[in-house]
């Protein structure tokens, strides 16, 4: 089933005045494509799962399912969650506390009206992909976090949904639980073949699962695109910063050209930097953008002279076991480099180096 | 200490109902245990306590059934639907309940003498639920809206109708709060004295506490042991229902227990 989502608002209005959840949104969601949605709290990733399940309607735009409309705010269509076949997932899991698990799984299925042999089938099916059969009688209250999680699961799936739509299932459960249902979930979801919609806030959980991750911000879309063009292209600073971890590093930048050879200006520095970039940074327009660079493109050095002539400050070092993250200081500015030598002590005076091969020009986003 | 100044009263009802001397109130001698009084109260047709254990029964077990079933309804209203002014409604039901009884017995009285429902079953039915009803909605207002609003969600996607909803997921996971709301409003109705002894004018429709509050009127003096016996008789259920759901009972006044 393909998702198409074309110019979506939402506005809720409540006792706090009007608030803009979803601000013009358009998507192409793939056929049995595993999609992400990542981005900051608050920035209306709910708000639009929601309205993909039907479960609140849109102030602006449609929703299409391959070519039939569930939503059309201009037309008021629509289509409640029992025409469109979708299934859910909750962060809070949002079992039945009164049913068996047996019967949760199974509750889709009887409201479809489905006969009592044909559950049990079902039923039994989906409890064996996941792993569940010796719990049937069990209530939620007596499941630990994952079993509750799966249940969930193959509640969702027991119906075999066109969509399938998980709002941070994960979240709740410890990091290696979260580790292990990861690989579970994306390697479930590849055998069915069901189209995903995988909403969280976590970039590594987006980055591990999804064939492409749409980035939200404040109600808009800042990028789609697969994990790796997230985070080798970022398209504006939002995204750069929010993807990669330790966060990149961004510097307000000018540039010119001087003798022929194109330099950068950071932190009260002239830098000269290699020719071939020059072409990408004329096409900016502007002599003023930011400067990303991620810490593992900084080299740290303990020579006292550099051949660029960037010296810094560690302030602090903070060990993430292979590696070290150095907190420098550079006068006012702030940067963070990634190395593997682990002996830097606070207050020495080191050079840095960056490569910049991997350095990201970035507009300045408008907002 | 607490149970036994409590019980005291209690006690010396047991006492005095099993005492078969009329001279019971000096009780230096010997206690005389006898079932008389008990026979007398269940046996005696003239005394119509049996008749009064019925039209109580009947009157509380069904203004207790019809005002939970609308306090579930309006509290399903307030919790998951999008009404306006819904808050405002919440408090001027509070505001209704604040009325004392008494303002609304004259008012009420030429009410049902109207519609001709004196010493009728539904002439106590309908006040009975209007006066049960605020405590049963509060009740019931915080018991579902404890219950997490994903669970709706749950089960809309999972193909439920609004009705389905409330039938299938809301009431059986709101079933402590509502049951607590049905045996305290069976407890009130089963109580309360001051509608029962106006609307009601004999063994038609007048429930055991005026009943047995008339017992004197009847025979002219104060007949103390088969009042003790026939309180004892009409208390003895409700306070096996107290003691035994108690866990209930309080478990559905604390809300909780609900997370999945
Ligand atoms: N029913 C509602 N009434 C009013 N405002 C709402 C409602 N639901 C959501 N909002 C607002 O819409 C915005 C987006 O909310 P949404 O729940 O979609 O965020 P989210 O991206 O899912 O965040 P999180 O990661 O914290 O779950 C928020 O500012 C929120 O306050
Ligand atoms: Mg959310």
């Amino acid at each position: 089933m393909m998702v198409r989502i074309d110019n979506l608002s939402k506005r809720f209005f409540s006792l706090r005045g009007e608030v803009a959840a979803l601000r013009g949104l358009s998507l192409d969601i793939h056929d049995k494509e595993f999609f992400v949605l990542l981005g900051p709290s608050g920035c209306g990733k709910s708000t639009l799962l929601n309205l993909i399940a039907g479960l609140d309607s849109p102030t602006g735009g449609q929703i299409w399912f391959d070519d039939a409309v569930m939503a059309d705010a201009d037309r008021g269509v629509c289509l409640s969650p029992r025409k469109r076949n979708v299934a859910m997932v909750f962060q809070s899991y949002a079992l039945y506390p009164h049913l068996s698990v047996f019967d949760n799984i199974a509750f889709p299925l009887s409201i479809a009206g489905m006969r009592k042999d044909e559950i049990a089938e079902a039923v039994r099916e989906a409890t064996d992909m996941l792993e569940l059969a010796d719990l049937l009688a069990a209530k939620p209250a007596e499941l630990s976090g994952g079993q509750r999680q799966r249940v969930a699961i193959a509640r969702a799936l027991v119906r075999k949904p066109s969509v399938f739509l998980l709002d941070e299932p994960l979240s709740n459960l410890d990091a290696q639980l979260r580790a292990s249902m990861r690989t579970e979930l994306k390697s479930l979801q590849r055998r069915l073949g069901i189209t995903t919609i995988y909403v969280t806030h976590d970039q590594v959980e987006a980055m591990s699962l999804g064939d492409r991750v749409a980035v939200l911000h404040d109600g808009r879309l800042e990028q789609t695109g697969s994990p790796q063009e997230l985070y080798h292209r970022p398209a504006n600073a939002f995204v750069g910063t929010f993807i990669g971890s330790p966060p990149m590093n961004l510097f307000e930048a000018s540039w010119r050209e001087a003798d022929g050879r194109p330099h950068v200006e950071i932190m009260n520095m002239r830098l000269e930097i290699p020719l071939h970039l020059g072409q990408r940074l004329r096409a900016l327009k502007g002599a003023s953008f930011l400067l990303g660079m991620r810490p593992e493109n900084i080299h740290a050095h303990f020579s006292t002279s550099s051949p660029l002539g960037l010296m810094a400050t560690v302030r602090s070092a903070e060990r993430l076991g292979r590696e070290t993250l150095l907190h420098l200081a550079r006068g006012e500015h702030r940067l963070t480099a990634l190395t593997s030598a682990g002996d830097f002590t606070e207050g020495a005076e080191i050079s840095v180096e960056f490569d910049w091969d991997h350095a990201h020009f970035l507009a300045r986003s408008e907002r | 200490m607490m149970a036994s100044f409590c019980l005291f009263p209690w006690l010396y009802m047991l006492l005095v109902s099993l005492n078969d001397r009329p001279d019971f109130l000096g009780t230096q001698g010997s206690i005389g245990l006898s079932g008389g009084h008990y026979l007398a109260v269940l046996t005696e047709r003239s005394l119509h306590f049996l008749d009064y254990l019925r039209n109580s029964a009947i009157v509380a077990l069904s203004s207790a059934a019809l005002g939970t079933v609308i306090a579930a309804l309006a509290a399903f209203a307030v919790t998951r639907l999008d009404l306006p002014g819904k808050a405002a409604v919440l408090f001027f039901v509070l505001a209704a309940s604040m009325f004392p009884q008494i303002s609304l017995t004259g008012y009420l009285f030429r009410l049902m003498t109207r519609l001709g429902w004196i010493n009728t079953y539904q002439g106590l039915l309908f006040p009975y639920v209007a006066w049960t009803l605020p405590l049963s909605l509060w009740l019931l207002v915080s018991c579902f809206s404890q219950i997490p609003k994903e669970l709706d969600k749950a089960a809309l996607v999972d193909g439920c109708t609004s009705w389905q909803v409330l039938w299938r997921v809301l009431l059986p996971v709101a079933r402590p709060g509502i049951f607590a709301a049905f045996l305290l409003s069976f407890i009130a109705a089963f109580n309360e004295f001051l509608f029962a002894l106006m609307l009601t004018t004999d063994h038609g429709a007048r429930t055991v506490p005026v009943g047995i509050a008339l017992f004197q009127g009847l025979h002219g003096e104060m007949p103390w042991g088969d009042i003790m016996a026939a309180s004892i008789v009409a208390t003895a259920p409700i306070a096996a229902i107290v003691a035994l759901f108690q866990r209930h009972i309080v478990a559905g006044l604390t809300g909780g227990a609900v997370k999945g």
